[in-house]
């Protein structure tokens, strides 16, 4: 009995040193500031200010958030902002190193040719098109943006219950988990990594049904609807950005396929595409396709927007090339305007 | 169900409480030796049955099958009943079965292919998971019950020796001799060899899901659309494939051997360092061992081996590879592999007989020596081209860019960098063993921990949790069940 107390002690003991090794491991590979609810609205959750980020498990980038939980690095920083970027983690520029995010390229442009704007991202994880549209509103009166509001996507093709939980109101917040023991687990990386790991390991099955149970309708009474609440929901949003004098400008970034030789995959667009298309030009909403931009790039350098040394090719998060693409795509269109 | 599953976990810790039961002093004096050892392999043959039968119940059904044709075959031939009769009862309809489900439809393509008829006759037929497996084992044990290696043992014992879970779906092929006497043992569960066996486990989840599984996400990419990408990343993508197959299959064996080990059964190493090998006789010496000494057992002697002259030799090794590459698939890619590799070996024994008639004492230098490996390293990626792809043209598309220096999507994959660097430090190690113990040959060895240490037991959660933070999660099947 008292042998295997003693074993049990040392096993303790052991399992904390390794705990400890471990951590110590994340602080370089998986280092993540814990998220909290936004108070303003802007975002529906905030990250930890001032706080460092690696995240190895998809490329190896280091970020720093600001003052304010958003990652901007640009040094010049103005007092106003010209360019209010929103997004995802595309726009937060998550595995690429702060210098190489899109908005960062686009201030960058925007010095070094001489015009006195400055671009500033509330890009979060998790904030895709319609999250964004819904913190239009917030976002436009927190960051008073003078001249554009970006909003990064990476699909635009949603279903029809979604838009319209989007049009009535009913579009849920996303959960921030900033309470409890939940928060208190989350500032352990090597938890936060661990939990991760061992709930794709066990739902992986699941996961993978679900995607597989996916459904695309095309019904003539289904495309009518979606019409209209797409149409709904574009003119809402052009309307509140006009409403501050502002443009809306919606960078729609598609991941790039190849096939067998080497050559991009185009595909005819879909109903949905066309839809959000159409909706964008009838509402004064400026629409732009990267996938020429993209296409334009893998012609010359044989390089792919998304994906990283260490990940699926072209699949996954915008790597520093398409960044790099979306920045100059960005500048284009402000100079032109 | 697969090792690295939560299911498994359960089987495992359920079935280890069970015989542990056996481990009580009362139970022991109580019950006679053979009542234990019944008991024993019925709780370890419930639980390979469920083990199997989680894929697909019917299977079991298939399994008992071939398991009671090896049994009654075996007993006949014991008790030399109709030996001529059971001996090929015993070996031909193992044979049908893995050649019905397994080779049916090669076999009908092939000859409407070849013969152009029009009305195809394909039918649907699943693959029974690890078939080639226990289909060789029952035939082993038939073979070896006739040559007299083995003796007649209960329908239990033969029924446990075809499911034993461990190595029931993807091997180490277990022969009859090795295990059949292991099976009279009744130590009781012995903690040397739960600490033994979980830590050889857990250096094959490692192998598995750290390099192997990480190193899929590149290679199937690669494999998918070879054209698309530049040379450099073909060639590291075949490299990439080479370290993923060994990883997966050797990391599948030291599962087996690992959880063997923990209820006190022994399995022969299957895999020994193969990619030192200075030729391909010796690889062949040290990749999947298993299957090698079975084919050489039971197929490359009763052909008759070396023994009926140099061009016979030729043939049977030719054969004998050809029906080896065979084995792993219903696929001309696999035939071809085995072919490559046959006279590969075929040609390595001409130059053997020259070397030895012209200069008999002359020692190879360490250039040498690192030039063959190498060479031997490259003439096996070549041939896992044909072994991985999905088809002849795919082959040759990946082998012109492999060799026809060209642009395209450029990837230098990190996880093959950190598996290379991992598998030469591996190497590295097994070499300096080797030398300071004063062994001709390199072997691997496992690197076991003294878990009532605190130094090995912190080592040990580290490898652990190491697993946990690299692991890649999603699904992944070990490569070896389709065969």
């Amino acid at each position: 009995m008292k042998k295997i107390f003693i074993w049990l002690m040392k096993a303790f003991v052991s399992g904390l040193v390794a705990l400890g090794i471990a951590t110590g491991f994340c602080f370089f590979y998986y280092n993540f500031p814990s998220v909290y609810v936004n108070e303003t609205g802007a975002t529906d959750y905030v990250v930890d200010a001032n706080h460092i980020s690696i995240r190895g498990t998809e490329g190896f980038a280091y970020t720093k958030t600001d003052e304010y939980g958003f990652v901007n690095t640009f040094p010049d920083k103005k007092d106003s902002i010209d360019v209010l970027v929103m997004g995802s983690s595309h726009t937060q520029g998550l595995n690429v190193d702060a210098d190489e995010n899109f908005t960062y390229v686009l201030n960058k442009k925007l010095k070094e040719n001489g015009y006195d704007k400055f671009a500033y991202s509330i890009g979060s994880s998790g904030h895709n098109l319609i999250v964004c549209l819904r913190n239009l509103e917030n976002a436009i009166k927190v960051y008073q943006p003078e001249e554009y509001v970006v909003v990064e996507a990476s699909a635009i093709d949603f279903d029809v219950n979604v838009w319209e939980q989007l049009n009535n109101g009913t579009h849920e917040k996303l959960t921030a988990y900033d309470s409890g023991v939940m928060l208190y687990l989350k500032k352990f990386d090597f938890v936060r990594l661990a939990i991760s790991q061992v709930y794709n390991f066990v739902f992986k099955d699941s996961q993978e049904s679900v995607t597989t149970e996916e459904q695309t309708e095309t019904s003539e009474k289904y495309l009518e609807k979606n019409r209209q609440l797409v149409e709904t929901a574009i003119r809402n949003a052009s309307t509140i950005a006009e409403k501050n004098n502002c443009k809306l400008v919606i960078i729609y970034s598609p991941q790039i396929e190849v096939d067998y030789y080497g050559d991009i995959v185009k595909e005819a667009p879909s109903f949905g595409y066309e839809i959000f298309r159409d909706a964008c030009e009838k509402y004064n909403v400026e629409f732009v396709d990267m996938f020429d931009t993209y296409e334009k790039m893998y012609e010359e350098s044989n390089r792919l927007p998304n994906g990283f040394s260490n990940s699926a090719i072209g699949k996954g998060h915008i790597n520093k090339y398409g960044h790099n693409c979306i920045g100059n795509k960005l500048y284009d269109t402000i100079v032109e305007e | 169900m697969v090792f690295t599953s939560v299911p498994f976990l359960v089987l495992f810790i359920t079935i280890y409480l069970l015989i542990l039961i056996f481990n009580i002093k009362w139970i022991r004096e109580k019950f006679s030796e053979k009542t234990q050892l019944t008991l024993k392999h019925t709780i370890l043959l419930i639980a390979s049955y469920i083990f199997y039968g989680w894929w697909d119940y019917r299977f079991c059904f298939l399994m008992f099958l071939l398991t009671f044709v090896a049994w009654l075959s075996a007993k006949n031939i014991y008790e030399k009943k109709h030996i001529k009769l059971f001996t090929v009862i015993g070996v031909v309809f193992p044979l049908m079965i893995l050649g019905f489900f397994k080779y049916f439809n090669f076999f009908v393509d092939s000859f409407i292919v070849a013969f152009g008829v029009e009305t195809s006759t394909v039918l649907n037929i699943i693959l029974p998971v690890g078939i080639s497996f226990y289909t060789f084992q029952s035939m082993s044990y038939t073979i070896d019950v006739l040559r007299g290696s083995v003796a007649s043992h209960s329908l239990l014992d033969v029924s446990l020796y075809v499911s034993f879970f461990p190595q029931l779906v993807a091997g180490p092929i277990v022969k009859a001799n090795d295990f059949m006497p292991q099976l009279k043992n009744n130590e009781p569960l012995k903690l040397s060899n739960l600490s033994e066996g979980l830590q050889i486990f857990v250096f094959g989840v490692f192998k598995k899901m750290v390099i192997s599984d990480n190193l899929s996400v590149f290679v199937d990419d690669v494999f998918d659309k070879p054209l698309a990408f530049s040379s450099i990343t073909v060639i590291l993508a075949i490299i990439s494939y080479s370290i993923q197959i060994y990883c997966d299959f050797s990391g599948y064996s030291d599962m087996a051997v690992g959880v063997a080990k923990c209820f006190g059964y022994n399995f022969q190493k299957n895999f020994d360092l193969p990619y030192i090998s200075k030729n391909v006789t010796e690889f062949w010496k040290r990749w999947h061992i298993s299957l090698s000494s079975w084919l050489q057992e039971y197929l490359y002697i009763p052909l008759g081996g070396n023994r009926k002259g140099t061009v016979r030799r030729y043939i049977n090794l030719l054969l004998t590879m050809v029906l080896g590459g065979l084995w792993h698939g219903a696929n001309y890619t696999f035939v071809f592999w085995g072919l490559l590799h046959g006279l590969a070996l075929c040609i390595h024994k001409v130059y053997l007989k020259l070397r030895k008639s012209s200069n008999k004492n002359k020692k190879t230098n360490v250039i040498v020596s690192i030039a063959s490996v190498i060479s031997t390293y490259v003439f096996v990626c070549i041939c896992w081209v044909f072994f991985r792809a999905e088809n002849f043209s795919k082959a040759i598309d990946f082998l012109s860019k492999m060799f026809i220096w060209s642009d395209g999507i450029t990837q230098i994959f990190s996880w093959t960098i950190f598996s290379i660097v991992v598998l030469i430090i591996a190497t590295f190690v097994a070499v300096i063993k080797s030398k300071k113990a004063g062994e001709k040959t390199v072997s691997g060895f496992y690197p076991l921990l003294d878990l009532s240490k605190v130094s090995g037991l912190v080592l040990f959660f580290v490898e652990i949790v190491f697993i946990v933070m690299l692991a890649y999660t999603n699904s992944n099947p070990f490569i070896y069940f389709q065969f």
